[in-house]
Formats: C-alpha cells, sequence, structure tokens
C-alpha cells in the first residue's frame, strides 16, 4: 500500500512516543548519575573512567543502529517495501551521530590517557571510515530523486556500510593498536559492570526513540513527496 | 579537584549537547515534514 494511502500515525501513538523519548532521557540521566557515583577511581585511569559510561554506550548503540540499517537494507532488496527503506535510512542517520558522539567522546578521553586528541590507529581510522560511509549514505539520499533508484542505491550502500561494523570491533584484536580491547563486562572491572550496563540500556532507549521519531518524519516526508510527483504527472495530464 | 575533571565534565556536556541538540533537529524535521505534506495536499487538491 503506497504511503500516501496510509492512516497518519494517530495523535495518542505520538504522545506515547514523545513520554517515551522523556522517560529515556531520564532514564540516561539517572543511569550516568549511578555510574558516576558508585564506581571508583581506576588504578591505571583514576576518574576518567567515567568517560566510558558515555563513550562505549555510544559506540555499542552506533553498532545496532547500523545493524538495523543491514537488516532493514535487506528486507528492502528482498520484499521491496518502502517502510523498510525509510526504517534504514532514520538507523543510518541515527547510527551517525552516535559514531561522531563516539569519536568526539573518545578524542577527549585520549587526550589526557594517550596525550593525543587523535591518531591514526586501526580502531579510531575504521570508525571515522564507517562515519564516512554512513555520511555519503545520507548525502546519496539527498542526491537521488527517484524514490526507487533511491532506495535501491542506498541498501546496497547500507549494508556495505555495515560490513564495516564487524571490522570496527575486530580491529583492536586484528592489529595493533592503542586502544584497549572492546569494553563489555568481560573485560571490564566488576564494579564498573552495573554502570556500564545501566548506561548502555539507557542509551539504547534514546536511540530507539530517536530511530522512531525519524522514520515517522520520512514517512510524512514521503508522502508528500508522493502526493507532488502524483500533482506534478495530474498537472502534465492536463496541461 | 579530580584529575582530569575538565575532560571528564566536557565528555559528559558534549554527550548531552549531542542528543539534546539532535532530539531539536527532529522535532524540526517532524514540523517540516508535516507542513510539506500539508502543502502538498493543497496542491494536489488544486490540481485535479
Amino acid at each position: 500500500m503506497p504511503l500516501d494511502q496510509q492512516a497518519a500515525t494517530p495523535r495518542s501513538s505520538t504522545r506515547t512516543l514523545e513520554w517515551f523519548g522523556v522517560v529515556a532521557l531520564l532514564a540516561l540521566a539517572g543511569a550516568q548519575v549511578l555510574g558516576i557515583l558508585t564506581s571508583p577511581p581506576d588504578r591505571d585511569m583514576g576518574h576518567l573512567q567515567k568517560i566510558m559510561y558515555v563513550h562505549v554506550p555510544a559506540a555499542w548503540n552506533a553498532f545496532m543502529a547500523f545493524f538495523v540499517v543491514a537488516v532493514a537494507s535487506l528486507a528492502y532488496l528482498w520484499k521491496g517495501r518502502e517502510r523498510h527503506d525509510l526504517l534504514a535510512a532514520a538507523a543510518a542517520e541515527v547510527g551517525a551521530v552516535m559514531t561522531a558522539l563516539t569519536l568526539l567522546l573518545g578524542s577527549i578521553w585520549g587526550r589526557p590517557t594517550w596525550g593525543v586528541w587523535w591518531t591514526w590507529d586501526p580502531r579510531l581510522t575504521s570508525t571515522a571510515v564507517l562515519l564516512l560511509i554512513f555520511v555519503g549514505y545520507l548525502a546519496l539520499r539527498g542526491f537521488v530523486e527517484d524514490a526507487d533508484r533511491r532506495a535501491q542505491w542506498s541498501a546496497a550502500v547500507g549494508i556495505l556500510g555495515a560490513l564495516n561494523v564487524p571490522i570496527v570491533y575486530m580491529s583492536v584484536k586484528w592489529w595493533r593498536t592503542i586502544h584497549q580491547l572492546q569494553s563489555s563486562p568481560s573485560t571490564v572491572d566488576p564494579e564498573y559492570v552495573v554502570g556500564l550496563r545501566a548506561n548502555a540500556i539507557a542509551m539504547l532507549l534514546v536511540v530507539v526513540y530517536f530511530i522512531v521519531k525519524r522514520y515517522r518524519a520520512a514517512q510524512v516526508e514521503r508522502m508528500a513527496e508522493q502526493l507532488a510527483e502524483r500533482a506534478a504527472l495530474e498537472g502534465g495530464r492536463h496541461g | 579537584m579530580a584529575d582530569g575533571m575538565g575532560y571528564i565534565v566536557a565528555a559528559y556536556v558534549v554527550t548531552w549537547a549531542g542528543l539534546i541538540g539532535y532530539a531539536i533537529r527532529l522535532v524540526g524535521v517532524a514540523r517540516r515534514a508535516q507542513e510539506q505534506l500539508e502543502r502538498a495536499s493543497r496542491d494536489a487538491g488544486g490540481s485535479a
């Protein structure tokens, strides 16, 4: 069913989403307070360890958003449904924002621990490449006017871009790097696990809110585009 | 003040600036999309 024939999002659903967004942001604030107050200074990094509670959840959720891009893009190529293309685009935008945030936070962490804001380390470089791919993905969507072609090309770039995620994740194992191993409950001190988990889950809620909100806006944008296309077609016929 | 406190504060400020900034952008995107739809509906009604 074309998007312009679908019922508009009910107001109650919009209100629920906004409330969900508020709760997600409050949960994130609460998780950050929990992490800051309950974690002792790290033996090597001291209090700088607390940056982990924002940097690592941002990175994990960027990966999660790109996983959504890959699944939705594959679904689009398989079924050809427009809603999968719009979901992939929404997740790609949110993933790019989270990746940019990850790089910025990593840079703030790197300066006092490594002595530099940036270095061409495999983890940092592969993350920057990931961001560039998805900035390109979003630019591509802006350039291509034909909706079908835009969706097909975007799906291809989205899948190729998401394939970079395992490379970023494994880069600290595959190559010599100054970046520490992947932070996960199995690699960090048990005293930091609760704070890390709480922040990762709260950030996930925020990212889900962002993706749904962007997806709904994309649906409305597409409906407007379809109406404009139809009006142009009718105008051409009458003219 | 603990060592590196400035970097910790900067990290949390950047996080919230990014998240709130993007949330505000999304509100703008949704509003513009709605206006675009209303304009397109009017134009489509006029041309039919």
